[in-house]
């Protein structure tokens, strides 16, 4: 579904990915770990077309993205939710939502995704800013999916949540790929979690892609473990 | 106290224009990011443009103000398109819109010289009228003017409160980068945003122009007006900029009656140098 070939990426004259090489095939979920500063943002926003310069290749559904700007991606079928959230704070949710759906004109999703996230439907008309980090997290999520999305991109959607928070966020993500046979690809820095979830890996360290494989296999190799487990 | 109301609705009519124009000028700030220093010329340009339509081609009053208005607008697009677009949100470049919009401003003043002249010109009243009701005396272009000004803050405050363009425009604000992902075009979002603020400027040009006449220099108190009103009311607020704006004018209608009117832009200048010292981020502002 998405193929990068190798892509290069630089702020101003910094380079900071190089020669990526990544396969994501349709329904999977993908997790792309590394410690901080390894470039996983930076990898999102370069699929994005956002504040990066960038040389390579990148395909989606056999079309080239590399001409494509950053707000005609949704209309694509593509979305990101970025680390840190991103949400409009002065909006309310129910604004929130209804922006994600501003390309796509399709509000088809609304009623599924108020199932999906019940503390969101509690408070369509609360200031997106006043809610708490997990629901702001999942509002995240919700506004991603209201685009009606093909391929989702989860930036950290772990950071700063408490653990059984982080459980509850993972198992709506795994059920948007079920239910709805949405393509996932998840940036995190929680390994344990991720690979649990995803069907696939890689590993980005210092631009470079260092490792990938199967997650399961990605969960029981010595220098997972030892690197990003802590075990 | 017929003295006391005269003067409370004489500052609340014109009071309203300062909202009109301060809002214009906040909304500026808050999409674009930028100060407007030329805000005030596009005043200017309102109430020339109604000038050549209504009293050179005696074109009728309601249609000359809205091919006016419309007109700057396009003006507004256009300056932004070509010259403010390729400078805006360049870190780097941070000050370059501003000293853009102060050539700007020279531009048009003299844009205006060239075309129009140099001296006084004026429209007739759209109404003679004057009605008295207990002792307050109204003159009916002064209704009709606060009308106008009504009504331009209530669609403004509809169309960015309650419709999804209206979203898109505070989705711009707040955050532009998850704007962007919203599949939101944040460079014609600045585009259509920057008109609209001078299309108020029109609006405020045109209606004023029977009372206060027009020359090409007419913006530059209307600017000054402009910051205080935004800086009272609290930068990027337009709620702010509304009470601000109402307030500035019943302030100076009583500093008027009671001082004379050469003290007006000491007023507000001294409003502005109080708002510091009481509450530096304005009546509806947020700190940074």
């Amino acid at each position: 579904m998405l193929k990068i070939k190798n892509l290069n990426a630089f702020y101003g004259d910094v380079q900071v990915l190089y020669d990526i090489n990544l396969e994501i095939k349709e329904k999977e979920i993908v997790t792309i770990l590394g410690s901080n500063g390894a470039g996983k943002t930076t990898l999102m926003k370069t699929i994005c077309g956002i504040e990066t310069r960038r040389t390579g290749e990148i395909e989606f559904e056999n079309e080239s993205l590399m001409k494509v700007p950053a707000y005609k991606l949704v209309t694509k079928g593509i979305t990101l939710t970025p680390e840190g959230r991103h949400l409009f704070p002065e909006l309310t949710v129910k604004e929130n939502l209804m922006l994600g759906a501003y390309s796509t004109k399709d509000k088809s999703n609304y009623e599924w995704i108020l199932e999906l996230f019940p503390r969101l439907k509690e408070r369509l008309n609360q200031y997106a800013g006043t809610m708490s980090g997990g629901e702001q997290q999942q509002c995240a999520i919700a506004r991603a999916l209201m685009s009606n999305p093909k391929f989702l991109m989860l930036d950290e959607p772990s950071l700063g949540l408490a653990p059984n928070i982080v459980d509850t966020v993972f198992d709506i993500i795994k059920k948007i790929n079920k239910e709805r046979g949405i393509t996932i690809v998840i940036v995190e820095q929680n390994a344990n979690i991720a690979l649990n979830a995803a069907d696939r890996g890689y590993v980005l360290e210092n631009g470079v892609i260092r490792m990938s494989g199967d997650a399961k296999e990605m969960l029981a190799s010595s220098e997972i473990q030892k690197l990003y487990l802590g075990l | 106290m017929t003295i006391f109301l005269q003067n409370l609705i004489n500052g609340t009519i014109s009071g309203s224009y300062y909202a009109v124009l301060g809002v214009g000028l906040t909304v500026t700030w808050g999409v674009l990011k930028m100060i407007n220093v030329a805000h005030g010329d596009f005043y200017m340009l309102g109430a020339y443009f109604f000038y050549t339509l209504s009293k050179m081609l005696g074109m009728p009053v309601l249609i000359s103000l809205l091919i006016a208005v419309a007109g700057v607008f396009l003006c507004g697009m256009v300056i932004e398109r070509v010259v403010l677009a390729p400078s805006l949100g360049r870190g780097k470049f941070g000050d370059t819109p501003f000293i853009l919009t102060l050539a700007i401003g020279i531009m048009l003043e003299n844009i205006a010289q060239l075309v129009w002249g140099e001296t006084n010109v004026g429209v007739p009243y759209f109404s003679d009228a004057i009605y008295e009701i207990g002792g307050i005396t109204m003159a009916a272009q002064r209704l009709i003017v606060a009308a106008v000004a009504i009504v331009t803050l209530i669609v403004v405050m509809y169309v960015i409160k309650k419709t999804k363009f209206g979203w898109a425009i505070s989705a711009t604000a707040q955050d532009i980068f998850a704007a962007n992902l919203m599949g939101i075009c944040t460079k014609r979002i600045y585009m259509i945003t920057f008109g609209i603020a001078v299309a108020l400027c029109a609006v405020a040009g045109c209606l004023l122009a029977p009372i206060y006449g027009i020359n090409p220099w007419m913006g530059g108190s209307i600017q000054l007006k402009s910051f205080v009103v935004c800086i009272v009311g609290g930068l990027g607020s337009i709620g702010g900029s509304i009470i601000a704006g109402i307030l500035l004018g019943i302030i100076e209608s009583f500093s008027t009656q009671f001082l004379g009117s050469g003290w007006q832009n000491v007023i507000a200048y001294a409003l502005v140098i109080v708002m510091f010292w009481v509450k530096p981020t304005g009546l509806f502002g947020k700190k940074e």
